[in-house]
Parts: C-alpha cells; sequence; structure tokens
C-alpha cells in the first residue's frame, strides 16, 4: 500500500490549510493510500474538541478529521505544541506524539507534502 | 538515504514558524537522513550573529554539533544589504544556484 505524509501547521476558521490537508487526505484515502497526518502550532486546534457554529460553507475539522481516523488516517498530534495552546480534549483516536514521530512519518512515507 | 530540506523564510521577531522549524530539523537527526537547513529570503536574519537567537539558540548548536549542513542563499544575504561578517559560522553563505540544485534534489521539502 502507499503511503503519504502530511504536515500543517496552520489553525481552521482562520486558514482554509487544515480543509485543504482533509480534502487531500480524503482523496489518498479513496485512491488506496496509507495517509498519516502530524498536526503541528495552530494546526492542533483543527482536532480539538467542541468546535461549533462552524460556517456551512466551512469544512468542520472536528466531525472531518474523525471521519478519516474512522477511515484508517493516522493523525498524530503534537503534544508540546498543544499544550501550550491549553488544548487537552481531542478527538478520539488521534495520537498523542512529538517531533520525533514526525521525523518517523518522513522517513518511512512514500510521499511527504507540508501544507501551508 | 533521504535528502531533505528545512527551509527557514521568516525572519526571528514577529513570528515564531523559525524557531519551530528548527525544533523539527533537530528531531530529523533522529533518522538517517541527508538533512540541510536553508535560510532563504528574510529566514537569513535568524543566522545574524547580532539576532536574539534565545529561542533557538540551543537547536542550531544542537544542528551544528551534529554536522547538519546549514545553508543560506547567497542572493537573499546580498539583497538584504549584509555581509559574511554578519553571519554565524556555523552558517555558510551559498550560491541561489546551489541551494535550488539541493532543493531539487530533496526527498521533501519543509518550509517555514
Amino acid at each position: 500500500m502507499p503511503s503519504l505524509g502530511i504536515l500543517f501547521y496552520n489553525g481552521p476558521i482562520q486558514y482554509v490549510t487544515p480543509e485543504t490537508v482533509i480534502e487531500i487526505a480524503r482523496t489518498a484515502l479513496d485512491k488506496g493510500y496509507k495517509v498519516r497526518i502530524f498536526c503541528f502550532m495552530d494546526g492542533v486546534y483543527s482536532i480539538m474538541k467542541g468546535h461549533e457554529r462552524v460556517p456551512e460553507e466551512m469544512i468542520n475539522t472536528e466531525d472531518a478529521f474523525k471521519e478519516l481516523i474512522s477511515r484508517g488516517a493516522e493523525v498524530i498530534i503534537c503534544t508540546l505544541t498543544a499544550d501550550q495552546r491549553g488544548i487537552k480534549d481531542v478527538v478520539e483516536g488521534v495520537i498523542k506524539g512529538g517531533t520525533p514521530d514526525l521525523a518517523e512519518i518522513i522517513d518511512e512515507v512514500d510521499r511527504f507534502i507540508v501544507i501551508t | 538515504m533521504r535528502k531533505v530540506a528545512v527551509i527557514i523564510r521568516t525572519p526571528p521577531h514577529g513570528k515564531y514558524l523559525s524557531s519551530e522549524g528548527l525544533r523539527i530539523a533537530t528531531a530529523l537527526t533522529l533518522y538517517d537522513l541527508d538533512l540541510y537547513v536553508i535560510g532563504i529570503e528574510d529566514g537569513v536574519y535568524n543566522f545574524l550573529k547580532d539576532a536574539d537567537k534565545s529561542t533557538y539558540e540551543e537547536h542550531l548548536e544542537y544542528l551544528s554539533e551534529s554536522g547538519v549542513n546549514i545553508l543560506l542563499d547567497e542572493d537573499s544575504i546580498k539583497e538584504r544589504g549584509l555581509r559574511k561578517s554578519d553571519i554565524i559560522e556555523k552558517a555558510t553563505i551559498t550560491p541561489h544556484k546551489e541551494i535550488v540544485e539541493i532543493i531539487s534534489q530533496c526527498f521533501t521539502t519543509l518550509v517555514f
């Protein structure tokens, strides 16, 4: 199975970045890729619980990441940057990790992209 | 061996992107990668001798001690009126063409 790694570090609502990550991940899963996503810096807000009043024209990243995980995507949160932002409650199935996990992803996947 | 570049293009003030990028670069040394840290555009300001490096000094030290190539784009240096004497010794001023060549050979690039 081919594999794709993704890093992003911009948060939802302010940037489209997380939505772009979600769309790319959905497409990669559709095409049979193993998808591994690393959420860094403000990107961690995408997977915290409690997103409310998200405009209909935007993707609710909390729901979308739940969907990606249910489809087999591996989603890792950088614990340090999440702690720095006071984020405690994240979507079920998210793996708590750190930058060494990102290094492992880069070392192992077939393709790796950064979405800014 | 996979060639990977962490590209620092933002200055050390106003944003914390560059220091976080350098932190990621230190983690990448855990694996057998051909790792480059490349300063371009305003990113070259991170490597000034006189810059306040309090948020990333230890990362730079570690990267240097680990033998990671720290390259600064010569064009970006010149465009900002900087000189070799302004730059920390750990970094090497490199012609733009060589920087582009290295980036084109990379498995991936991480831009901060």
